[in-house]
């Protein structure tokens, strides 16, 4: 998994990239709110998890959350703020501004394990999701659908299709769906069927 | 009073915050050991030059360094004084800004003797 690191302390962003190294995210640092969003927008199609200093030069992390989620409202994104302990009372301001979760500086190495695997579990699901909806939309392109008004013969029961001709339902319903006929004769059908041959029988030949 | 009790430098907890990697506390050491005395000079220059907004952000970055190293008494005083400067109180940041100096005179050298 992916993490982005963005804080211009360089002793807070290689304690935590080194930690999370050796739980074996691939990390990336950074030390400027600026270039964090722009790399945030260059792995859009990554799922990426982003630890962001709030007090950062040239573009906060707060506002770093707010622009990913306007300009990418729909990629897979968690966002963390880092806040120092004096910086707390901001932290309703943090998540309104888009971000996921905080941590508190200096991090507890427990409390960050616990709230990356919270961010982890996130991303895996929407990803999953996300591959589900894709696979429901291919499943759905291929569905043939039967609807509209369909012209159809009261008595043959025919049906005239887009090309004008008329064909046998069946056909008509057998080119348009998945569906498959067996042939047979209904009880009603049967005994008209029988009565008709009996007729035929005892109707004296020749004329 | 609490503060007189507080250690200047927490190894314990410092090797807890860098889960027992020793590469990886030497490496922040000489970090902290190297920005801590420039960030003190650049406090000293913009508080001179009444530039309060620079003051914030040096002891705003020293606090949060300390904060790592586990250097609580440092911490606090620059938390003091980002406040000091925040607020617009340049002659409290001056006071703070000597308290955070003779702090940081106490820290440097156990960090040398941690990475000697």
């Amino acid at each position: 998994m992916k993490v982005l690191i963005a804080d211009d302390d360089r002793v807070a962003a290689t304690v935590l990239a080194q930690t999370l190294r050796q739980w074996e995210f691939d990390v990336t640092v950074t030390s400027d709110g600026v270039e964090a969003f722009e790399q945030l927008r260059s792995a859009a199609a990554t799922p990426t998890l982003a630890i962001l200093d709030w007090m950062m030069p040239r573009l906060e992390g707060a506002e770093v959350c707010r622009r990913i989620r306007r300009e990418l409202p729909l990629a897979h994104m968690y966002l963390m703020l880092l806040t120092s302990l004096e910086g707390r009372d901001r932290i309703v301001a943090g998540l309104e501004a888009g971000a996921d979760d905080y941590l508190v500086k200096p991090f507890d190495p427990g409390e960050l394990r616990a709230r990356v695997n919270v961010g982890v579990r996130v991303l895996t699901l929407q990803e999953r999701l996300a591959e589900r909806v894709n696979e429901l939309e291919e499943a759905l392109a291929n569905v043939k659908q039967l609807r509209g008004l369909l012209p159809i013969c009261s008595y043959c029961k025919r049906i005239r299709a887009d090309d004008q001709y008329w064909i046998q339902v069946e056909s008509y319903i057998a080119e348009r769906s998945d569906a498959q006929f067996s042939h047979g004769i209904c009880p009603p059908c049967a005994s008209e069927l029988e009565r008709d041959i009996e007729r035929r029988r005892t109707k004296p030949s020749g004329g | 009073m609490t503060a007189d009790l507080t250690p200047i430098l927490d190894v314990a907890a410092l090797e807890r915050q860098t889960g027992g990697d020793v590469g990886l506390r030497r490496e922040i050491v000489q970090m902290f050991l190297e920005d801590c005395p420039q960030r003190i000079d650049a406090i000293g220059v913009a508080l001179a030059q009444g530039d309060l907004t620079e003051v914030v952000s040096s002891s705003h970055a020293l606090k949060g360094s300390a904060a790592y190293m586990k250097a609580s008494i440092v911490r606090e005083r620059a938390a003091d004084l980002e406040t000091a400067a925040r607020e617009g109180r340049p002659a409290d940041a001056a006071a703070r800004l000597d308290e955070l100096r003779a702090a940081v005179g106490r820290l440097l050298p156990e960090l040398e003797k941690l990475i000697a």
